[in-house]
């Protein structure tokens, strides 16, 4: 392997787990954004959906289920699920203590984690054969592999092109550039961006701002369900703890580009996805260092960006 | 003093014993006034009076414990904030609170959040660079790099967008040079012109009883006085209270 190819597979392999970081990365930043809450639930939320589609696969014939009909399935029925788990957890557990100290509605967001954690470990104890037919609850549940290892370069290149590689990009994209269109050019997405900035303001403009904050946990919430979905195909494993894992890449990537801020937070992920991707394909053993450099890299942005790397956050008082 | 009502004929808004606090503290104690339509009323009074407080529990922004408060014929002392502009009460909050990532015309259009016409959206705009061209000069600026003065004109007339029939105007002088605010008081007086009821809240107790109809003076939460504003630009007591003589 040359060189250039190193670094195309690296790159390819970094920006894949990259964008998929960034899909959750979006709901914390999101959120962060708008009630200044780091929604620790969201991880757990995203390792729901992923048992919710193993369920669905294994109910729907497992290996033997079709792409072309496991896909849309998926993709419909858990974002739908993920974005209402998001708003109920929202209305129960946040909304009645917003007027509270920050620290009691970051403390309910840790209960809530704690809560969908259990609930995962029960669900993976379900006596279906996808999930071992009620063998051990805790184990890691293998997700049947619907898309093979063929190379799209063809089987002699030395680069190695999968289709989950593609369709990571071809979900994530388009779904970034809808975001950010909707944020930006509609009225609801102005609606949001008012109420992160103003809440006050906004209610005097008639703004619902219980709505907006309830339509953001659902974007944040639908985005962590696509991020299930994908997670689950391109991993071909789910653990009831992997949303504590995925989370935090993604808290973390939030953070590091800027908390509040959706580029930074696309940027964050990709950062990260890319330090994975060069410690465990590259550096010997990297694998297990990749956690202490991606936290080292934070601790140095933060050092020198304490806002992240686009943030430029700074409350503007009145 | 001089009761209120043989003052208005057609009350537009009414307070009626209204009463809200912080935690313990009693912001405003039986508050009743009147604003009749097309008509200028100002609120007098001290820092800490409750002058702001009583602009936020019309606009449903803080809670009364007391009390009714109707506009336009119905009452309006239990429902939300957001649901009180498109009633065609809209305020200019004090500090102005523009949203300062976004652009002078995001901050319009958003005045305009209750209205799903876009022709009259469009107006609105026209309008609003009517009154101050600056701001359509700067339409594509974010709200928080312009001045005060520019700010203040901006927040007016993102209020304007929704359509009000009567504005509530907290402090339109605080943080502004003082010629933008005799222009602004200008605009306050030709939008009166036209119709625009307004409750003014002001600390430059001159200029607003120049500007306004009737006024009442409010101190530690209760009206102390009530009268047609060029009676209180003569009450000794006022004069010496509030216009530093």
């Amino acid at each position: 392997m040359t060189t250039t190819e190193l670094i195309i597979q690296l790159l390819i392999t970094g920006l894949a787990n990259g964008l998929i970081i960034a899909l959750i990365a979006l709901g914390y930043t999101m959120v962060y954004g708008i009630i200044e809450l780091i929604n620790f639930a969201h991880g757990d939320v995203m390792m729901l959906g992923c048992f919710l589609a193993l369920t669905i696969v294994g109910l729907c014939g497992g290996e033997q289920l079709s792409p072309w009909i496991a896909l849309p399935l998926l993709f419909l029925t858990v974002p739908f699920f993920t974005a209402g788990l998001n708003w109920s957890v929202e209305k129960l557990a946040y909304k009645p203590i917003r007027e509270a100290p920050k620290l009691t509605a970051l403390v309910s967001a840790i209960g809530v984690s704690f809560v969908f954690i259990n609930i995962g470990m029960f669900w993976g104890g379900l006596p279906m054969d996808v999930f071992g037919g009620g063998g051990s609850a805790a184990s890691a549940k293998s997700f049947p592999d619907l898309f093979g290892w063929s190379n799209l370069l063809g089987e002699q290149s030395a680069v190695l092109l999968t289709p989950r590689d593609v369709m990571v990009a071809a979900v994530t994209i388009p779904l970034m550039i809808g975001l950010t269109f909707f944020i930006n050019r509609t009225r609801m997405g102005t609606a949001m961006r008012a109420v992160a900035q103003n809440p006050t303001a906004a209610k005097l403009m008639g703004i619902d701002v219980d709505r907006v904050i309830g339509l953001t946990f659902i974007i944040g919430g639908a985005l962590a369900g696509v991020a299930s979905v994908i997670t689950a195909l391109y991993t071909g494993s789910i653990h009831f703890q992997m949303g504590y894992r995925n989370g935090m890449d993604a808290f973390t990537a939030a953070v590091l580009g800027g908390i509040g801020n959706l580029p930074g937070a696309v940027l964050g992920a990709l950062l990260i996805g890319l330090v994975r991707a060069v410690m465990e394909g590259y550096v010997p053993n990297g694998g297990q260092w990749s956690n202490t450099v991606v936290f080292a890299l934070l601790i140095l942005v933060l050092v020198f960006r304490p806002n992240g790397i686009l943030g430029s956050r700074v409350r503007e008082k009145v | 003093m001089t009761d209120p009502a043989a003052i208005t004929k057609d009350p537009l808004l009414t307070l009626t014993n209204v009463s809200s606090s912080y935690g313990a503290i009693k912001v405003l104690k039986d508050l009743s006034l009147t604003v009749g339509r097309g008509e200028i009323v100002c609120l007098i009074g001290s820092n800490g009076a409750g002058k702001t407080t009583a602009l936020r529990c019309i606009s449903g922004i803080n809670k009364i414990s007391g009390g009714s408060i109707h506009f336009a014929g119905d009452s309006i002392t239990t429902i939300p904030a957001h649901r009180i502009v498109e009633r065609g009460l809209a305020q200019v909050p004090e500090g102005r609170l523009i949203f300062p990532r976004l652009t002078i015309l995001e901050n319009l259009r958003l005045g305009a959040f209750t209205c799903h016409n876009a022709k009259e959206i469009a107006d609105g705009i026209d309008h609003a660079f009517h009154l101050f061209p600056v701001l359509g000069e700067r339409r594509h600026q974010t709200g928080g790099t312009l001045s005060g003065g520019e700010q203040q004109m901006l927040a007016i007339c993102r209020a304007l967008m929704s359509k009000p029939t009567m504005l509530l105007m907290d402090e339109p002088s605080m943080g502004v040079a003082p010629l933008l605010t005799l222009k602004i008081f200008e605009t306050i007086r030709t939008l009166n012109n036209d119709g625009l009821a307004v409750l003014l809240v002001e600390q430059n107790a001159h200029l607003a009883l120049k500007l306004a109809h009737r006024g009442y003076v409010l101190e530690t939460g209760k009206i102390v006085a009530h009268d047609l504003a060029s009676n209180l630009l003569n009450d000794p007591k006022v004069r010496e209270a509030y216009l530093g003589e």
